[in-house]
């Protein structure tokens, strides 16, 4: 297992799926700040003064990383970002799970409707999977 | 955990940061960096009984604590809390129904039974939530006609110790 998770094309793999999702989920939030400014409300957990400029700055963030993760950049730090944003996110969709609120996760914008539920935890911790190996087997760039 | 890795990932959040809100200065759909509530038009008591019917106006009017009390022991109007179940299910001010605004296109229907001319009085959470604007915003263009917004919400209620009622 260990020497599957570790190999160069299974590293690689990983890193172009989550950059795929990311970069796109991304976009798709970056082009409807509003949108994604009431989705990020309906979880109800941030104030109304931040809830613009964590809708703003996290797709950003997304897509940055996505790219760079792509580029194979700094790819310890960005699958370490990716990673803290997955297991944030699954906190927020198990406490609205939690709560009872049968919410659009607002993962991807406004182009899927996709409620939060038990699917998209588990998608989330397939992805987070993918991040924890990036970061645990590929080389350190801190010195480039 | 060095140092430089440390500082990468600040870079990097710093420069994402700095990405957002340039596209978000430059994009036609940007929003402001930070929310702020919509001014609602302050209601007393007697405007409230002489021309409850606020249709025409683009906001809901707004009323304060000791005016929805004195709605509330008259019995002039139905509480709409916009909570989600879980928080109306835990304590809600007495008599109040839910309309969740989280889900509210998904009950039209149920919604566009009820009568609409009747008056209703909107709140959530208290001052820093705005879903009671939102939600008396999407009742107005269903077609309701007399919606408020008591903008102190639960907790105000709750600390006046006023009527409650609970699951």
């Amino acid at each position: 297992m260990t020497s599957f998770l570790s190999s160069n094309i299974t590293l690689l793999v990983f890193r172009i799926i989550l950059a795929i999702v990311f970069i796109f989920a991304g976009m798709e939030k970056a082009a409807n700040p509003a949108d994604f400014s009431e989705a990020v409300a309906n979880y109800r957990v941030i104030s109304l003064f931040l809830q613009n400029i964590v809708a703003i700055v996290i797709p950003w963030v997304e897509v940055v990383s996505g790219i760079l993760l792509l580029y194979g950049k700094f790819l310890k730090e960005n699958s370490t970002i990716i990673s803290v944003l997955l297991i944030a996110f699954n906190i927020l969709v198990l406490q609205a799970m939690l709560r009872g609120l049968d919410i659009d996760c607002g993962c991807f914008g406004t182009i899927d409707a996709q409620i939060v539920g038990f699917r998209k935890l588990l998608e989330n911790f397939a992805l987070l999977a993918m991040g924890i190996s990036i970061f645990r087997f590929s080389k350190s760039e801190t010195n480039d | 955990m060095n140092k430089q890795f440390l500082l990468n990932i600040v870079y990097i959040l710093l420069g994402s940061a700095l990405l957002g809100i340039s596209y978000n200065v430059i994009s036609p759909n940007g929003i402001p960096l930070f929310a702020e509530k919509t001014q609602l038009i302050k209601t007393g008591l007697d405007d409230f009984i002489t021309s409850p019917n606020n249709s025409e106006e683009n906001t809901a009017r707004e009323i304060d604590l000791k005016t929805a009390f004195e709605i509330h022991q008259k019995g002039l109007a139905k509480f709409v809390d916009g909570r989600d179940e879980w928080e109306y299910g835990e304590g809600r001010i007495a008599g109040a129904i839910n309309i969740p605004d989280y889900n509210f296109e998904d009950h039209i229907d149920k919604y566009n039974s009820m009568d609409k001319s009747l008056n209703y009085i909107v709140y959530c959470g208290g001052e820093d939530c705005d879903i009671s604007i939102r939600l008396a915003k999407k009742m107005k263009e269903l077609g309701f006609t007399n919606v408020y917004v008591f903008s102190g919400g639960w907790d105000q209620w709750f600390a006046a110790n006023f009527p409650v009622d609970n699951d």
